[in-house]
C-alpha cells in the first residue's frame, strides 16, 4: 500500500484523525492551544468552545489627544484671573474637554466610557478631575468605536460670561440713543459644542465649533490598533468690544453667540 | 481493520498534523495567538516592556455588577515655582511626589468587564501604582454597583487590603518596573466585608520577548505620542 492509497482509504475520517493526532502528540500542549478559526475546519463543535480564549491577536488603544490652543485675548484674561494657573506654563494650558465613546464589541455589547483631556485646574466641576482619562485600552474584538450620539463634545468654560442686550433709551430732550444692558451672567461651566447649521445644499448657514465632518469618525478598528481621536483648534471666548473687558457678548448677535467656546476639528488616526 | 493498516494510517495522519503543526508553529496560523504568546511569547505583547515605556494597569471586574476602579499612580515631576519654572536648588532640579488618578469605569458583564489604562513613564518616573485617590489604605478602591463617571451610587471598596505596588527604596525591594502590567480584579466573595475581595498580579515586562510577528500596539502607541509632541514643537 502506498502512502496515497492510505489517506485515500482513510478520507472519511481524515478530519477527525487529523484533529486526534494533533491533540494527542502534543499532550503537553492540549486543544486550547489550537487556533479556533483552525479547528473551525475539522471540528465546529470543539472550535465554538475555544472561541472564548482571551485576546489572542493583541489589545486595541483608543486615546484622545488634546492638541487645541487657546486664543491669545482668552488666554491673558484667564491667567490674569484665574487662580490656580500661576505655576502652569501658559503655553502648556489646554482647555478642557470631555466627550464619549460608544464601544461596540464583536459580540454585540455596547459600552460607552467617557474621555476628559485638558488642564484640570481650569475646572472646578469635581467630576471633571475625577474623570480625566485620555487612554483606554480594550480587549479585543471592538467592531466599532464612534462618539455616543446621546452625548455632546463638551468644553469647559472657565469664566463667567456677561450677556447684553442693545437697548434703545431716550435721553434728554426726547433724543433716541442705544446703549447696551446686561441681561445675564453665565457661570462658568461645560458647554455643548455644536456642528455648523447648514441647509439642503448643505452650505453653512450659521458657524458653530465644528465644520460638518469634523466631529470624530466612527472607526472599525482590527486588533492590535491604536486609534487615536486628535483635537484641534482653538479655544475662545468673546469680548463686547468697548463695552467690557471681561468676556461678554451681545445676544442678538448670533454668529458669536454659536461660536462660543471656540473653533475646533478631530483628525482621526489609526495606527 | 487489521492492526498493520490502523498503524499505518495513524502514522500518515500523524505525519501529516506533525507537518501541519510544524508550519502553524512558524506562521501562528494554526496554534492560538494567546497561547502562542503565553508560553513562547512572539505573537503580540501582553504587557509594554521592554520596548515601551509605559505602565499599564489593567481592571478586571469579576463581581458580576458595575465597578469604577480608583486607579492611581505617584510619580517623581518637577517642582515648579509661581512663574511655571523648574526649582533648582544647588545646580540640581527639584522634584516632588506626586500623585495621579483616574477612573476606570468597568462593566457587569464581558467582554467590557476588564479595561485596562496606560501610564507614560519615559519622562517622569512612577513610584508606585495602586488603587485608591490618594494611595492611602483608608481610601475607596473601588466603587462597586453604581452607576457611570460622575453620577453617584456604588458600595465603596476599601484599599486597605491592597497595599500599592512600590518601587521607593525606602519601603523595600523594589515590586514593579517601567514596562510591566498591574492588573487589579476584583472578584465577588462573601466571605469578606463588603462582599468584594481585590487582588493584584503582576506581569514584568523584562520577561517578555521584544519581537514580535503580530502587532506592537504598545511600541506603536508610543511612537504615536512622540510624533504628537513634534508636531507641537513644529
Amino acid at each position: 500500500m502506498t502512502v496515497f492509497s492510505g489517506i485515500r482509504n482513510m478520507r472519511p475520517a481524515i478530519a477527525r484523525v487529523l484533529l486526534i493526532s494533533a491533540c494527542v502528540t502534543i499532550p503537553f500542549l492540549g486543544c486550547d492551544s489550537l487556533n479556533p478559526a483552525f479547528v473551525t475546519l475539522l471540528d465546529a463543535e470543539t472550535a465554538n468552545a475555544l472561541a472564548s480564549i482571551d485576546n489572542g491577536t493583541g489589545p486595541i488603544i483608543v486615546t484622545f489627544i488634546n492638541n487645541a490652543q487657546i486664543e491669545e485675548q482668552t488666554l491673558a484674561y484667564m491667567l490674569a484671573n484665574l487662580d490656580g494657573l500661576s505655576s502652569i506654563a501658559s503655553d502648556s494650558i489646554k482647555p478642557a474637554v470631555r466627550m464619549r465613546l460608544l464601544v461596540t464589541y464583536q459580540d454585540g455589547t455596547e459600552a460607552s466610557f467617557q474621555y476628559a483631556v485638558g488642564t484640570a485646574e481650569l475646572v472646578e466641576v469635581t467630576d471633571f478631575a475625577e474623570s480625566v482619562v485620555s487612554n483606554v485600552v480594550f480587549p479585543c474584538d471592538v467592531v466599532q468605536v464612534e462618539l455616543d450620539p446621546d452625548r455632546p463634545i463638551e468644553v469647559y468654560i472657565p469664566v463667567e460670561i456677561a450677556v447684553y442686550e442693545l437697548v434703545e433709551a431716550t435721553g434728554v430732550g426726547g433724543a433716541v440713543t442705544t446703549e447696551f444692558e446686561i441681561r445675564e451672567r453665565i457661570a462658568p461651566g461645560f458647554q455643548a459644542l455644536e456642528v455648523d447649521d447648514v441647509d439642503e445644499d448643505n452650505y453653512v448657514t450659521l458657524q458653530r465649533n465644528f465644520a460638518p465632518g469634523d466631529t470624530p469618525a466612527p472607526v472599525s478598528p482590527y486588533c492590535g490598533s491604536v486609534v487615536a481621536f486628535v483635537l484641534e483648534g482653538e479655544f475662545s471666548v468673546p469680548f463686547l468690544t468697548g463695552e467690557d473687558d471681561s468676556p461678554s457678548y451681545d445676544r442678538d448677535d448670533e454668529s458669536t453667540v454659536a461660536g462660543v467656546g471656540g473653533r475646533y476639528r478631530f483628525v482621526t488616526e489609526i495606527k | 481493520m487489521g492492526t498493520r493498516k490502523f498503524t499505518q494510517s495513524m502514522l500518515i495522519a500523524s505525519a501529516i498534523g506533525g507537518l501541519l503543526l510544524a508550519v502553524a508553529c512558524d506562521s501562528g496560523t494554526l496554534f492560538n495567538p494567546a497561547f502562542v504568546t503565553t508560553t513562547s511569547g512572539g505573537y503580540v505583547p501582553l504587557t509594554p516592556g521592554p520596548r515601551a515605556d509605559f505602565v499599564l494597569v489593567r481592571c478586571v471586574n469579576d463581581t458580576g455588577q458595575n465597578a469604577r476602579f480608583v486607579v492611581a499612580i505617584e510619580r517623581e515631576s518637577v517642582r515648579l515655582d509661581d512663574d511655571g519654572e523648574p526649582v533648582i536648588d544647588d545646580g540640581v532640579i527639584v522634584t516632588e511626589p506626586t500623585i495621579e488618578s483616574v477612573r476606570i469605569q468597568t462593566r457587569a458583564a464581558s467582554p467590557a468587564n476588564e479595561l485596562s489604562t496606560l501610564f507614560p513613564c519615559s519622562t517622569s518616573a512612577i513610584n508606585r501604582v495602586g488603587l485608591g485617590e490618594n494611595l492611602l489604605s483608608s481610601d475607596t478602591a473601588v466603587f462597586v454597583g453604581g452607576g457611570d463617571v460622575g453620577q453617584p451610587g456604588g458600595v465603596g471598596i476599601s484599599a486597605e487590603t491592597l497595599s500599592p505596588l512600590s518601587r521607593v527604596p525606602d519601603e523595600g525591594p523594589s515590586n514593579f518596573n517601567c514596562g510591566d502590567t498591574v492588573i487589579f480584579r476584583a472578584i465577588a466573595d462573601t466571605r469578606v466585608a463588603g462582599g468584594v475581595r481585590l487582588e493584584s498580579f503582576l506581569l514584568p515586562g523584562a520577561e517578555q520577548p521584544s519581537i514580535f510577528t503580530g502587532p506592537n500596539t504598545f511600541v506603536n502607541y508610543q511612537e504615536f505620542l512622540e510624533s504628537q509632541a513634534q508636531t507641537s514643537d513644529e
